[in-house]
C-alpha cells in the first residue's frame, strides 16, 4: 500500500516534471530574442539583458536586481520630484551675494553650519554639483559618496550601470540603510514591494522627527535677535505670524511675509510687529541642516510676547 | 512590462513621498519676553551744505546723546562705518550696514538758509528691511529754526526718532524746573531753576529771597506752581516763566502747600492745613472758587489727577500710616479693589510708608516715594493696587514726577547722610538708572509737557 503511494507520487511527479520541461520548448518571442541576444554577446547579465528587452521582463528571471530596482525606484521620486524646486534657489543664492557682499558676519557662523550639514548630506551631490562649485560644502560631501556606493557594490556589482541614473536615490537609500538595522536586508528577495513601503515609512518617521529639531533650531536662532516688546502695554503686545522664505545656505530668499497681522497695524502694536520682522530678517541666515533643506525651506514663524 | 511598473511605483511614491512635507509647512513658535539689547543705530554726522560744520557736528551729538540717555539705543561706533559717501537722496548700501550689524541708520543732511535759519532734513532707514521708516507717514522730515535754537531742533530730530522705533511719545524736547540748593545747611538758599531736559540751558527763575519747594508744571509748559515761604508763611503761587511773575493763589487762611495742577491745567489742586487738620482742595483757575475734596481728621495731602480728570490719588494717614488712596473727584463712592464701596480706596497693602503719588499721564500707575527699614524707594503700583514694583532704593529716594510720555520717571536722592541731593532718573523697566547733571545741588525735580 505504502509502496503503491510513493510509486504513485513518483510517477505523477515525473508526469509533471515532463511536463515542466517540455513546456519551455514551445518558445516565447522573448526567450527567441532573449537567446539570440545571449548568443551575440555572451557573458551578459540578467540586468542588462533586461534592460536591453525591457519588454520581456517576466521572462528574465534577475529577482536580486528587480529589487534593488525597486528600491530605488521607491524613493527616487521623491527625490527626483524635490530636485527643481531645490536648483532655483541654488542659482539664485550666489546672486544675492554678490549684491550684498555681508560675508563677514556669515562666516563666523560658517563653521557651525558645515559640520551640522555634512553628515546628512549624501543626497545632493549630484543634485546639483555644476552650482554648488562654489560652495564650501562640496568636498565633504564627495568624500561621502564613494563610501556609500561601496556600500551598495557586494550584492550589485553588475547594477551600477544601470543604478547610475539613479545615484543620488541610492545615496538617499544608503542613508536610510545606515540609519536601520542591517538585518533587515535579507528579506527583500521575497517582498521587494511591501519592503520598499516599510522604508518609506520610517523615512517619513524620521522627518517627523527632524522637525521637531528644526523648529527648537529656528526657535533658538530667532530668540537671540528678537528684543522682545516688554516695554509695551500688554494690549499692544501682539502675537505676529510670517511667512519666511529661505535659501538653501539659510539666507532669506525674497521679503519676509506677514500672515497676521496681514499689514504694520497703526499704533503701538505696529512696533511689536517692527520688533518680530527685524528678529526674523537680522538672524538669517539660519544654520539648518541642508539635507532636510526641503523641511525648511518655507517656514510659518509665530513670534508671541509671553507676559511675565 | 518592468519599465511600466517602475513608472507605476515611482507615481505612487511622488504622490506620497513629495505630497505629505510639501503640504507641511515647518511652523516654528518663538515665545517669551524676548532677549532685550539696546538697538544699534547707526547717526553718521550730517551732510554739511554751508560752512557750520561744528553746529552741524553738535545736532548730531545731541542726537546720539539723546537716544542714548534712554538706555534703549546703542550707539556705532563711526570708526567701523563703511560706506561714507552717505546721502540724504540716495539709497544706502544696506548690505554695507548690515555688516556692522546696526538696525537703524539715520542720514542728514544740515543747510544754512538764505534768512539766516538753519535746516535739518533726515532719514531714517531700517537696515534689514531695506526700505525707509516712514515717520508720521512720511519718508523723512526737516526741520527750520534759528541758529541759537538748535538743541531743539536736535531734541526734535530725538523725539522722532524715538518715537518711530518705540512707539513711545516723544520726551527729548521737554524742560525740567527743580529747586537748586546753595549754601551752608542752617542758611540754605533754594532757588527755582529750570533746564533743558538733557541738563542744557540752566537757568535760576527765582532770585532766592523767598525757599520755593515742590514746583509742578502747568500741562501748558508756560506756569508752574509751586509752595513759597514768601511772608514768612507757607502757601501755594503761580509762577509764569516768561514774564518772571509771581502770583499768591487763593485766599486760603491756612498754610497751603503740596500744589499740583489738573491735567487740563484749568484747576490746581493743593492741600490745606488748617488748626491741626490738613485737607485736600482743588482751585478752579478761571473763577477763583475752590472746593474741598477731603473732610477728615487724618492728614490727607499730595492729591494727583488721573488724566481723565475724574479721579484722584493722594496719602493719607487715616489707616495708621502714611498709604495711598484713591477717590473720585467728584467725592462719589467708588468701589474698592479690596472690596467694599467708600469715598477713599487704600491701594497699598505691602509693608511700609507711602507717600508723593504721582499718576502717571497714561493713567495705568502711580509713582510713589516708599520708605521702609531706614531705606527709600521710588516705585510704581496700578491703580486698582496690583503690579508694585520698586524701582530705585537709597539712604533717601524721594519726590517722583513723571516724563510728558510716562516712560521715564525723575526724581531726587541723598545718597548717604549729609550728602547733598541731586537729580537721578530711571526708566519704567528700572533698567536705566541716571544721574541729571545740575551745576548746584538740587532736589524736587518737575518735568514740563512737550514744547510745541
Amino acid at each position: 500500500m505504502l509502496r503503491g503511494l510513493t510509486v504513485s507520487t513518483l510517477v505523477h511527479a515525473s508526469v509533471l516534471a515532463m511536463a515542466v520541461l517540455s513546456w519551455p520548448h514551445q518558445k516565447t518571442e522573448c526567450e527567441k530574442l532573449i537567446e539570440r541576444l545571449e548568443r551575440e554577446e555572451p557573458g551578459l547579465a540578467p540586468i542588462d539583458i533586461l534592460m536591453r528587452l525591457p519588454q520581456c521582463a517576466s521572462s528574465i528571471d534577475v529577482p536580486v536586481d528587480f529589487v534593488e530596482i525597486g528600491l530605488v525606484t521607491d524613493i527616487a521620486p521623491a527625490q527626483k520630484a524635490e530636485e527643481p524646486p531645490e536648483e532655483e534657489p541654488e542659482e539664485v543664492i550666489p546672486e544675492e551675494v554678490e549684491d550684498q557682499p555681508e560675508p563677514p558676519p556669515e562666516e563666523e557662523s560658517a563653521p557651525e553650519e558645515e559640520e551640522v550639514v555634512i553628515p546628512d548630506e549624501e543626497a545632493e551631490p549630484e543634485e546639483a554639483p555644476k552650482k554648488e562649485e562654489p560652495k564650501k560644502e562640496e568636498p565633504p560631501k564627495k568624500k561621502e559618496e564613494p563610501k556609500l556606493i561601496e556600500k551598495q557594490k557586494p550584492k550589485e556589482a553588475d547594477d551600477l550601470d544601470f543604478l547610475n541614473d539613479f545615484e543620488n536615490i541610492l545615496k538617499d537609500k544608503a542613508q536610510t540603510e545606515r540609519r536601520q538595522a542591517p538585518d533587515e536586508e535579507p528579506p527583500k528577495i521575497d517582498k521587494p514591494v511591501l519592503k520598499d513601503v516599510q522604508q518609506t515609512r520610517q523615512g517619513a518617521g524620521e522627518r517627523r522627527g527632524n522637525t521637531a529639531s528644526l523648529q527648537a533650531a529656528m526657535r533658538r536662532q530667532i530668540y537671540v535677535c528678537w528684543r522682545g516688546v516688554s516695554d509695551l502695554p500688554p494690549e499692544d503686545q501682539i502675537d505676529v505670524e510670517m511667512r519666511v522664505s529661505l535659501n538653501r545656505d539659510g539666507s532669506l530668499k525674497g521679503n519676509v511675509e506677514l500672515v497676521s497681522p496681514r499689514s504694520r497695524p497703526v499704533g503701538r502694536s505696529g512696533i511689536a510687529v517692527d520688533v518680530a520682522l527685524r528678529a526674523v530678517r537680522k538672524c538669517a541666515p539660519y544654520q539648518l541642516p541642508e539635507d532636510d533643506y526641503e523641511l525648511w525651506k518655507d517656514i510659518n514663524v509665530t513670534i508671541s510676547p509671553t507676559q511675565p | 512590462m518592468t519599465r511600466l511598473l517602475m513608472t507605476l511605483v515611482m507615481t505612487l511614491f511622488v504622490t506620497l513621498g513629495f505630497a505629505s512635507p510639501a503640504q507641511a509647512e515647518l511652523k516654528v513658535l518663538v515665545e517669551g519676553g524676548g532677549n532685550f539689547k539696546p538697538t544699534p543705530l547707526a547717526i553718521p554726522d550730517f551732510q554739511v551744505r554751508g560752512t557750520n560744520t561744528d553746529l552741524a557736528r553738535q545736532i548730531a551729538d545731541v542726537v546720539r546723546s539723546d537716544l542714548e540717555s534712554t538706555g534703549l539705543f546703542e550707539m556705532q561706533n563711526p570708526a567701523s562705518f563703511i560706506q561714507k559717501d552717505l546721502s540724504i537722496d540716495v539709497q544706502p548700501r544696506f548690505a554695507d550696514w548690515k555688516i556692522i550689524k546696526t538696525d537703524g541708520l539715520v542720514v542728514g543732511s544740515f543747510e544754512e538758509l538764505a534768512d539766516g535759519k538753519i535746516a535739518v532734513s533726515f532719514r531714517l532707514w531700517d537696515v534689514y528691511a531695506g526700505e525707509v521708516m516712514r515717520i508720521n507717514g512720511q519718508p523723512g522730515r526737516r526741520l527750520t529754526t534759528t541758529p541759537d535754537n538748535w538743541r531743539r531742533i536736535a531734541h526734535k530730530i530725538a523725539d522722532s526718532i524715538y518715537t518711530r522705533l518705540t512707539g513711545e511719545d516723544p520726551y527729548f524736547d521737554s524742560r525740567l524746573v527743580y529747586i537748586a540748593e546753595t549754601g551752608p545747611k542752617l542758611n540754605r538758599v533754594k532757588r527755582l531753576a529750570i533746564m533743558d531736559s538733557d541738563g542744557a540751558n540752566q537757568q535760576y527763575l527765582t532770585p532766592g529771597r523767598n525757599t520755593v519747594l515742590t514746583p509742578r508744571f502747568s500741562p501748558s509748559a508756560q506756569e508752574i506752581t509751586y509752595m513759597s515761604y514768601e511772608g514768612g508763611k507757607p502757601r501755594v503761587y503761580l509762577f509764569n516763566i516768561e514774564t518772571g511773575r509771581q502770583e499768591l493763589l487763593g485766599n486760603f487762611p491756612g498754610m497751603t502747600f503740596a500744589p499740583r495742577f489738573s491735567r487740563d491745567g484749568e484747576s490746581v489742586l493743593l492741600t490745606q492745613a488748617e488748626n491741626g487738620n490738613s485737607d485736600l482742595y482743588i482751585m478752579n483757575l478761571q473763577t477763583r472758587q475752590s472746593k474741598r475734596l477731603t473732610e477728615h481728621p487724618a492728614i490727607d495731602t499730595s492729591p494727583s489727577m488721573s488724566p481723565d480728570g475724574r479721579s484722584i490719588v493722594f496719602t493719607s494717614d487715616r489707616g495708621g500710616s502714611p498709604q495711598l488712596y484713591i477717590m473720585n473727584a467728584d467725592k462719589s463712592p467708588r468701589t474698592c479693589p479690596s472690596g467694599g464701596r467708600d469715598v477713599a480706596c487704600r491701594i497699598t497693602f505691602n509693608k511700609g510708608q507711602y507717600s508723593t503719588p504721582v499718576w502717571s499721564p497714561r493713567g495705568d500707575l502711580v509713582a510713589f516715594t516708599k520708605q521702609l527699614g531706614g531705606k527709600f524707594y521710588i516705585g510704581v503700583i496700578g491703580i486698582d493696587g496690583q503690579g508694585e514694583r520698586l524701582l530705585t532704593e537709597a539712604y533717601l529716594d524721594e519726590g517722583p514726577d513723571w516724563s510728558p510720555n510716562g516712560r521715564v520717571i525723575v526724581f531726587f536722592r541723598e545718597s548717604r547722610p549729609g550728602a547733598g541731593p541731586q537729580l537721578w532718573s530711571i526708566d519704567l523697566s528700572g533698567r536705566n538708572e541716571r544721574r541729571l547733571q545740575t551745576q548746584t545741588e538740587a532736589s524736587d525735580p518737575a518735568w514740563s509737557p512737550v514744547l510745541e
